[in-house]
């Protein structure tokens, strides 16, 4: 076994040991803190190397195989697996190292470090697997830990309230992952993952057993399916919310890791996936549903978590659309972008209240007219955009095109407008800025999206056979903006009556709530109960007498 | 409730009555300041009028809260020695004197007293499990359903409340709460889902006037007599939100441009939500009482105290005579006995440090006067700094005695700097010495609000999310990467930007401007120079005079502002300093005050300070103001203040959990739950010369205020030290026992469950109520408790008669001390005897509970 091979091991292994430790040696809080992160540091540093290694020398694979040449069972790390693992395994250390602070003390300490040890070990083995089987495991392991940390404060009734929804959900997913794999198995023998193209080439030659059929399609269908539940996409999407019952800890590591199912699934089985028109355009329903309610709910959520958590919900419908649309590279760069986004916006959670108050002792803005403003807000995005197209040449098909320039304007016009409603300058250099900002921000991510496409693009299908077309994609835009603006911008009473209605329907959107009762300690410390004292001579009290 | 009388003029006798039944059930609810200017109180300050007993006792039945320690807890400090038995015999009779004299018993061999029995039903009797109220009616309906649409009502007043901005307000929020719930609340599916239409029918038909709503769902309810009751049941459901309305009702500032939420208008639109509810297809719940028996849980208690003494006797009569002892202790007296035994072993350790002899002020003019904050952690400080030199020091609240609203540079808004008793009329700005050096902070200032700006705008729309999370998490992930594992890097980086683009050199502008309201008069001046010479009790000046404030910097925590300045409104008290220092060194003042006979050197020099109390270090605030004549000795404050801030960070290391070497990151490390410890462990106010307690290490626990009797000779200095600082320190210590005995409902739970909320508050996970008091971590650690939860102790020495007579025309006073919130202790002078008082006035002579202990050589450490 080569280095490189070995290394391909350890990146997920090491948590996993890491795991097993804590469970059998049981140490004391602060040294599980320090087995967690000691191994989530190692197989971090282990993820780099072999992220080079491929980058450099192409695929590293560390696999058993059986007869025919196809993997029983093992680990393979590509340009995109190795970039998914740099980013669970990146997301362990650094929340690890978080909680190593942040629930010192905790009386469920150790809990916590073996539990996110096991999910930083298996999130990272569903990038790394070689063979559906071991992805498959992987992935139920994952829902399992994540579901057990969810109910951390044990003692508090909305935890455990929310770990059964979690586990309810996530079985759904689970439920339909282990039928694709098994009827995949039951077809073709084990699906290697080292080549998901020929595993769709067996898969469509093979029919579904007594009943017929193409299995390809059956399994793309489930395998959606899965993404739909592990990505919180509508309408198993309540579990999601609900999980901020957990410490901040769990919920940077759930929402920059599992709940990335989707993407990492349907991105790595693209070939599967891809050629089923049903499993594209459920994923595509799906996605765009999602991301268009879960963010209506985003923008009315005044805490900071269920804000942070209906945004998830919301980018994993935007992933789940790159995804169906064929925008794989894409999907990618947002799978690893909004991983780091929202760790990093969850374990900064706290910081709210100080922000308000600075930003009220700021000193007040300068004014710039409102047309200047618009002009310059929906226009040199728009410029920055056709120049971006023009200077890195990205391979995107008519649909990515579609979305990347709708949304980097949408994004770009929005912040610049922002920028200009508080000028921190007189009108020349405040729209100077804003436009060299804009600009900068469109093309770095064009850029960006260019480097990883180009990165990933050995370890990519081109294309996949069935995608959602760009002309759905148009029409679902078109028509979500129509709705919208008319809902939005129509006077009058009934449409004023309209907008509160909805308001209210996506505020108490969260049917977990309904039954909402608070009690139970939420510090774990309940109180000591006195059994021992119930027994009377047991505990004599010489002491007085 | 002076914001809403005008609301209130014209309304018919029966709304009025209502009104005073509403402010009547109130009581049970403390307000609840903003998380931005965190402010310590009592929770039970409405019934502050009772006595503390039957305050808890009310507090347990509305609020569902435990209201003093468990046994087991009591029984587990008991093991530790931080109560001996000796301690729980003199509570014993302290709660009850009638014990004393009944007459003992003949079990087995042995003949055992009432007291001993007690003491053994205290050290092994089974505790009384908490009082469940599943099966309780409020008028038509059960309060499961209250507890249930208290839930639902508490999501919107989350949405109400907003300051933060939020991308889409609720509709309709300048309305009012009431009308705006009601409005939305029409679609509110899980309201909808409780009522069905009849009921929300019958919502939809309410008044729009939030007082005749209440008084109409009052009746649709059927509630009579009992309203008082009615209506406290809904505000134990969200003793959170409601506070945050008393705040609102009676504390914000009237120009605050939120939209104000009424107390009347949440109870409004609980009730409503309840009365429709009523009309609804769930049926109420069965009463189902889960109280345990009285007579049960007194045999068990009998039968514990039976087996610790041994007794195997059957003899009926033996059982009835122990459990007629019993039965006069009921178990919440079992927990008062306890209290009072553990503040006695607290107050026993104190007064006998406190008995040593008092080495008396030094004579000789001293170099160096320095004032602190009363606060306990400036006593550390204090202690360490002494050891280096021989400084003169002084405790004083940390506002310095001047009210005003700080306008930070640049800043629209002014907040107030003082303590929420008092009313700040004036306000100071900060306005920069050489106005064009501000143009690059100011404008470094409105970048980073537009980024803010830029960043929100994107991230509250429908289309900006998407491409902004993948564009901006390579920008942030590593960011907070490198904050998590390298804490300490940023601290440096801190400081690096401060030094490159950091403020620019201001100076608080105290005169009083023609163009705006800010500063104030020469005569104003002058009146608050003398206010601060006077109650400080400084009677002679040294060449410098620091006067210290202390903040907190600490980051990524919504309750940043609770480890600030109680004084200061939850703010740091370096701007406090400033000011008061800019009021004493002006010239005109100094004139003014020779005029009313304080003649103030001329080579005396006051000088700003503020102590950072994460780290320990101190800073000299507007160095650059000192004249060269004072150089050396603000030069040689500083060496010592240096020193003696390590050496007091060191001694924090050893209470706080983790790396002791890293104490002074925890402040900037953005993974910190617990920064420092805060006041916990607080316990006592010391009211005397710093020379009575100069000597002793008090363990951070004591707040101490300089108090020089001769000077005051009629006593309105100590007057307003009883009524002012004192009532504050009481606020704090009650907010640390609350907060340390319940967790959960006196206490904001569990920190990383917090969910900041609208900019003002937190609460826990998903949502509900928000949170009160302070979090699990600043009182604990898992299951340790770093605050010893006893009221406060306040030793004063001041004549006797003084003190009574205080004590006696004050009403907030005889209530505090009468009712047993604050217990006191007092002597007239060094060389006298310490004598408690006790509720009824008498005072009685100190003499500890174990005589066989040296108390004049004992740790003040939290056992």
């Amino acid at each position: 076994m080569t280095l490189s091979e070995t290394l391909v091991i350890v990146v997920p292994a090491l948590p996993a040991v890491a795991a097993a430790a804590i469970a059998v040696a049981r140490p004391d809080g602060e040294r599980s803190s320090r087995w967690g992160v000691g191994a989530a540091s190692v197989a971090f540093a282990a993820a780099i190397v072999v992220a080079v290694v491929v980058a450099v020398s192409g695929p590293v694979a560390a696999v058993v195989e059986g007869g025919d040449g196809d993997a029983l069972v093992g680990l393979h790390a590509t340009r995109v697996t190795a970039l998914v693992g740099l980013l669970t395994t990146g997301v362990g250390l650094v929340v690890q190292s978080f909680a190593a602070r942040n629930l010192q003390g905790d009386l469920r300490e150790r809990r916590f470090f073996g539990l996110a040890s096991l999910l930083t070990a298996a999130t990272t083995s569903v990038a790394f697997a070689a063979t559906l089987g071991l992805l498959g495991a992987a992935w139920i392991v994952a829902g399992l830990a994540l579901a057990a940390l969810v109910t951390h404060r044990s003692t508090w009734r909305p935890a455990r309230r929310s770990a059964r929804r979690t586990l309810r959900s996530l079985w759904v997913g689970d439920g339909a992952l282990l039928v694709a794999t098994l009827l995949a198995v039951v077809s073709i023998g084990e699906v290697d993952l080292r080549s998901p193209a020929g595993a769709a080439e067996e898969l469509a030659n093979a029919s579904i057993p007594v009943l017929g059929g193409s299995v390809l399609s059956v399994v793309a269908v489930l395998l959606t399916v899965a993404g739909i539940s592990r990505s919180a996409l509508v309408p198993v999407h309540q579990w999601l919310p609900a999980t901020i019952a957990a410490p901040t800890p769990v919920s940077a590591l759930l929402h920059a890791g599992v709940v990335n199912g989707a993407g990492v699934l349907l991105v790595r089985l693209a070939p599967v996936f891809g050629s089923s028109a049903a499993a594209t355009h459920l994923a595509f329903a799906a996605g765009a549903v999602t991301a268009l309610y879960a963010t209506t709910v985003m923008l009315v959520r005044s805490d900071v978590k269920g804000n942070l958590a209906w945004s998830t919900a919301g980018q994993m419908g935007f992933m789940t659309v790159q995804v169906a649309i064929g925008a794989l590279a894409a999907a990618l760069l947002h799978v690893v972008g909004h991983g780091m986004y929202k760790a990093a916006l969850f374990l900064g959670a706290g910081n709210a209240v100080t922000a308000h108050l600075h930003h009220e002792q700021r000193p007040p803005p300068h004014v710039v007219a409102q047309s200047v403003r618009l002009g310059v807000a929906l226009l040199v995005p728009a410029a920055a955009l056709w120049a971006a197209y023009l200077v890195f040449h990205p391979h995107l098909s008519t649909a990515a095109r579609v979305l990347v320039t709708v949304f980097a304007w949408a994004t770009a016009a929005r912040a610049a407008d922002g920028w200009l409603r508080s000028a921190p300058f007189r009108p020349v250099p405040a729209v100077a800025t804003a436009a060299f900002g804009a600009a900068a921000g469109v093309l770095a991510y064009v850029g960006g999206l260019t480097a990883v496409e180009t990165f990933v693009a050995p370890a990519l299908p081109a294309e996949v056979a069935e995608p959602v077309s760009a002309a759905l994609l148009v029409a679902t835009l078109a028509a979500i903006a129509l709705v919208v603006a008319a809902v939005w911008l129509t006077p009058g009473e009934r449409m004023r009556t309209l907008r509160s209605r909805v308001f209210a329907l996506v505020l108490t959107s969260a049917p977990v709530a309904s039954r909402l009762t608070t009690r139970g300690s939420s510090t774990g410390v309940a109180p000591v109960p006195e059994s021992r004292s119930l027994r009377p001579g047991v505990e004599p009290a010489t002491r007085s007498t | 409730m002076s914001n809403r009388d005008n609301d209130h003029r014209g309304r018919s006798a029966r709304d009025t009555e209502l009104l005073a039944d509403v402010s009547r059930a109130s009581d049970i609810i403390a307000p609840l300041w903003p998380l931005t200017s965190f402010v310590a109180v009592n929770p039970l300050l409405g019934l502050q009028h009772l006595p503390f007993d039957e305050a808890t006792a009310v507090a347990r039945r509305w609020l569902r809260a435990r209201t003093h320690l468990t046994l087991a807890a009591f029984r587990e400090a008991h093991g530790r020695g931080a109560i001996t038995d000796a301690d729980l015999r003199r509570a014993i009779i302290e709660v009850d004197s009638k014990l004393a004299s009944q007459p003992s018993l003949e079990i087995g061999e042995r003949t055992v007293d009432a007291v001993e029995i007690v003491l053994l039903d205290l050290l092994v009797g089974p505790d009384d499990k908490p009082r469940e109220t599943a099966g309780d009616r409020v008028g038509r309906t059960d309060v499961g359903t209250v507890r249930t649409v208290s839930q639902l009502v508490a999501a919107w007043c989350a949405v109400f409340v907003d300051e933060a901005g939020v991308a889409w307000p609720m509709p309709r929020r300048e309305h009012g709460f009431f009308r705006a719930w009601r409005e939305l609340a029409q679609h509110d599916r899980r309201l909808r889902r409780l009522a069905g239409p009849t009921g929300m029918q019958w919502l939809a038909q309410l008044p729009d006037d939030p007082v005749e709503a209440l008084a109409t769902s009052l009746d649709a309810l059927d509630v009579g007599d009992d309203r008082v009751e009615a209506l406290r049941e809904h505000l134990g459901r969200l003793p959170g939100w409601a506070g945050y309305a008393r705040w609102n009702d009676e504390w914000a500032l009237p120009n605050h441009h939120r939209p104000p939420l009424h107390l009347v208008d949440l109870l409004a639109a609980q009730v409503a939500a309840t009365a429709a509810a009523a009309h609804g297809p769930a049926a109420p719940q069965p009463p189902q009482h889960q109280d345990q028996g009285v007579e049960e849980l007194l045999e068990q208690r009998a039968a514990a105290v039976l087996a610790a003494l041994g007794s195997t006797s059957e003899d009926a009569s033996v059982t009835s005579a122990v459990r007629g002892v019993l039965q006069q202790v009921p178990p919440p007296v079992r927990k008062s006995m306890w209290l009072e035994a553990q503040e006695g072993n607290f107050r026993d350790r104190l007064l006998g440090l406190l008995s040593r002899p008092d080495p008396g002020p030094v004579t000789e003019r001293p170099d160096v006067q320095a004032a602190f904050c009363i606060d306990v952690r400036s006593e550390g400080l204090v202690r360490h700094l002494q050891a280096c030199g021989p400084y003169d020091t002084f405790g004083f609240a940390g506002f310095f005695g001047v009210p005003v609203r700080w306008r930070p540079l640049g800043s629209p808004e002014s907040q107030p700097r003082c303590p929420p008793l008092l009313t700040a009329d004036h306000e100071v700005a900060e306005q920069p010495l050489v106005p064009d050096d501000a143009l690059g902070y100011l404008t470094a200032q409105r970048a980073a609000g537009a980024g803010h700006e830029a960043f929100h705008a994107a991230k509250g729309s429908l289309g900006g999310p998407f491409a902004l999370a993948e564009a901006a998490g390579y920008l942030l992930g590593p960011a907070a990467a490198a904050r998590t594992l390298a804490p300490g890097l940023l601290r440096r980086l801190t400081g690096l930007r401060t030094r490159r683009v950091g403020p620019p050199q201001t100076r608080p502008t105290v005169e009083a401007e023609h163009d705006d309201s800010s500063g104030l008069a020469l005569e104003e001046r002058v009146s608050f120079g003398e206010a601060i010479v006077r109650t400080m009790g400084l009677t002679r000046f040294a060449r410098l005079v620091v006067l210290c404030g202390h903040g907190s910097h600490n980051v990524n925590n919504p309750h940043a502002s609770s480890y600030d300045c109680g004084a200061c409104g939850g703010a740091p008290g370096g701007p406090s300093a400033r000011v008061a220092v800019a009021i004493l060194n002006d010239p005109g003042v100094r004139a003014g005050l020779q005029e009313r006979g304080i003649v103030v050197p001329d080579d005396t020099r006051f000088v700003a300070a503020q102590h950072d109390t994460v780290s320990d270090e101190v800073t000299v605030l507007d160095r650059e103001a000192v004249p060269d004549s004072h150089e050396r000795l603000v030069a040689t404050f500083e060496r010592d203040v240096a020193v003696a801030g390590e050496r007091l960070a060191r001694e924090r290391a050893g209470r706080l959990p983790g790396a002791p070497g890293k104490v002074r990151v925890r402040g900037h490390d953005w993974a910190q739950v617990r920064p420092e410890w805060g006041l916990a462990g607080n316990a006592a106010f010391v009211v005397g010369p710093r020379s009575i307690t100069a000597e002793l290490d008090l363990a951070c626990r004591v707040f101490l205020h300089s108090y020089d009797a001769e000077g005051d000779g009629d006593g309105s200095a100590l007057e307003t030290i009883l009524t002012a600082p004192l009532v504050v320190g009481q606020w704090i210590s009650a907010q640390y026992y609350f907060s340390s005995v319940d967790p959960d409902q006196f206490g904001a739970g569990d920190k990383t469950l917090h969910n900041p909320v609208g900019g003002i508050g937190v609460v826990l996970g998903e949502g509900g109520d928000l949170q009160v008091g302070l979090p699990a971590q600043a009182v604990g650690v898992g299951e340790r408790r770093m605050h010893e939860p006893l009221r406060l102790f306040a030793a004063i020495q001041a004549p006797l008669e003084r003190t009574e007579a205080i004590i006696q025309r004050n009403q907030v006073l005889q209530e505090l001390i009468g009712g047993k919130w604050i217990t006191v202790a007092g002597r007239s002078h060094g060389g006298e005897h310490w004598s408690i008082r006790s509720p009824d006035g008498t005072w009685t002579t100190w003499c500890p509970a174990d005589d066989g202990v040296d108390h004049t050589n004992t740790s003040l450490e939290v056992r």
